[in-house]
């Protein structure tokens, strides 16, 4: 029940007690002039009246107390929906040193705050935002040269005196020359993790199982003598941007193939399913491979973070890191399952497009 | 040949503050045979006076521009995008094809360079084979298989 109702409902209330006492003091007092008729009517007529304006005054009582208390509401709704820009109108006028105004004074004195601290918040995105790309700059660029220059004198310092050298003196060659190209990869990677970061989410309704099936003919083609046995089942479509989940799926099915490849049948399965409660699409990645100790499941999605040594299996550790990245983007998770020599599960969710073309009604 | 003293027979502009760089560059060019007529300047401002016939370079004939200009982005003094800027709006230099050679593969630098009129892009590959090859490739390419309005 609003002020308003209560109010009316405490007026007629108040309204009541002339007339009550009216109808008491008549049939009690055994005055003679009180029995007759027109005295009576006119005291009870009299009672009606001040009973009508209590109730009149009190209503208009109610709207000027309710009316500003609503504009407030309104207020404090438009900003809390976008509290970066101004209040476009005064809560109330300007009028009135009662509590509510009190009320409306304290709420622009906060709003105001609030909306600065939102800008100093965004200053310092901002500023947090081009000393990361400076960052990255730098080192694409910096870090880059001296590597080249070290990369390349060792070349050339093998085609012009190689053939000075013994094994050992080769060796030594080959091993500045692996080291090289090695940091050139995790500069590389490191730079990418960065862009991901930085990149605009452009979402849209992805058709989910044909993106899956591409870019494992993509891989297939890259790599064709590679044979896997794939399933990819039924899955249900997403909401989110076609170029990062490409690489999501590149990542999580390159993992799988290299994982799964020393198996005499390396088996991979593909799947999803629509998490309706959530709002959220869930998709999975399986595999017969080497699998990890769920003891170490923490690391797993962490930069640079590798469970089996580069003689075995190559990579710099990225690729799930930057799934985590593009996945936690887009307002999802990313969890995986395994057991040592028995294989390996990655979960990751998404937004539904369900709930895209719900959110446009609103 | 690196500083041949007849500007006008130069083939190739690089503009390299690296010299690291530019001995690697020298050596994949060197490779395909393209480094006769090569001359090499340190800095943007350098890069302007040779294209403009100005200061150091006021003997140089402008009508008688290199084939190809090989460009660095970040250099001492006027950085890669403006020397391009010069060059791509200036009518007696805008024909001249433009390559920039960069470590960076930054989106913004691409744009930039794209819409300043560049005529190719290439990233400096870390790995030297990769460096070689793609140096061998361009020059080759705009030395030998590109028409440019020089004869």
């Amino acid at each position: 029940m609003n002020i308003a109702n209560k109010t009316i409902l405490i007026l007629i209330a108040f309204a009541l007690v002339p007339l009550a006492l009216a109808a008491a003091f008549m049939y009690t007092t055994g005055n003679e002039c009180f029995r007759e008729q027109t005295y009576q009517s006119s005291f009870l007529l009299f009672s009606f009246m001040v009973a009508l304006a209590s109730i009149f005054f009190g209503l208009l009582a109610a709207k000027a107390l309710t009316d500003p208390l609503r504009l407030l509401a309104a207020a404090v709704a438009d900003f809390a929906a976008h509290p970066d820009q101004s209040l476009s109108a005064p809560v109330i006028a300007p009028d009135g040193h009662d509590e509510v105004g009190a009320l409306r004074d304290e709420f622009h004195i906060m709003s105001e705050k609030i909306r600065h601290y939102h800008e100093d918040l965004e200053d310092e995105v901002k500023k947090r935002t081009a000393e990361l790309e400076a960052f990255s700059y730098s080192v694409s660029h910096d870090l880059r040269a001296p590597l080249r220059a070290m990369d390349g004198f060792v070349k050339m310092l093998d085609e012009d005196y190689g053939k000075d050298f013994d094994e050992e003196g080769k060796r030594i060659i080959a091993v500045i020359q692996t080291n090289a190209k090695q940091m050139g990869k995790l500069i590389d990677d490191l730079l990418s993790f960065s862009r991901l970061g930085r990149q605009d989410v452009t979402k849209t309704r992805i058709s989910m199982k044909p993106l899956v099936q591409s870019v494992y003919i993509e891989m297939q083609r890259s790599d064709p003598g590679h044979v896997t046995d794939i399933t990819i089942t039924e899955m249900p479509d997403a909401f989110a941007d076609p170029n990062m989940i490409r690489l999501v799926w590149t990542n999580l099915l390159s993992n799988a193939m290299k994982f799964s490849h020393m198996r005499e049948k390396a088996h991979i399965e593909i799947g999803g399913t629509e998490e309706a409660d959530t709002g959220t699409v869930s998709y999975f990645v399986k595999d017969n491979g080497v699998g990890f100790d769920m003891k170490y499941v923490d690391k797993l999605f962490n930069v640079f973070q590798r469970l089996h040594p580069a003689s075995e299996f190559e990579g710099t550790g990225i690729g799930l890191a930057n799934v985590r990245r593009i996945v936690e983007r887009h307002g999802g998770s990313v969890r995986a399952r395994g057991e040592v020599d028995k294989g390996a599960t990655f979960y990751f969710t998404l937004p539904s497009p369900k709930e895209a073309d719900m959110s446009e009604y609103d | 040949m690196i500083n041949d003293t007849n500007y006008n027979a130069v083939d190739i502009l690089l503009v390299e503050d690296n010299q690291n760089d530019s001995e690697l560059t020298l050596r994949a060019l060197r490779k395909h045979n393209l480094a006769n007529h090569i001359h090499t300047v340190e800095d943007g401002e350098a890069a302007l006076e040779f294209i403009f016939c100005t200061g150091r370079y006021a003997s140089r004939d402008i009508v008688i521009p290199p084939k190809v200009i090989l460009l660095d982005l970040k250099l001492p003094k006027v950085n890669g995008l403006e020397v391009l800027k010069k060059i791509k709006s200036d009518e007696r230099t805008k024909s001249i094809p433009v390559v920039i050679l960069t470590s960076s593969a930054e989106t913004s630098d691409l744009e930039s360079a794209y819409l300043l009129g560049v005529n190719s892009y290439l990233v400096k590959p870390v790995d030297f084979e990769k460096f070689i090859r793609v140096l061998g490739d361009a020059g080759l390419y705009w030395l030998l298989i590109n028409r440019s309005l020089r004869l």
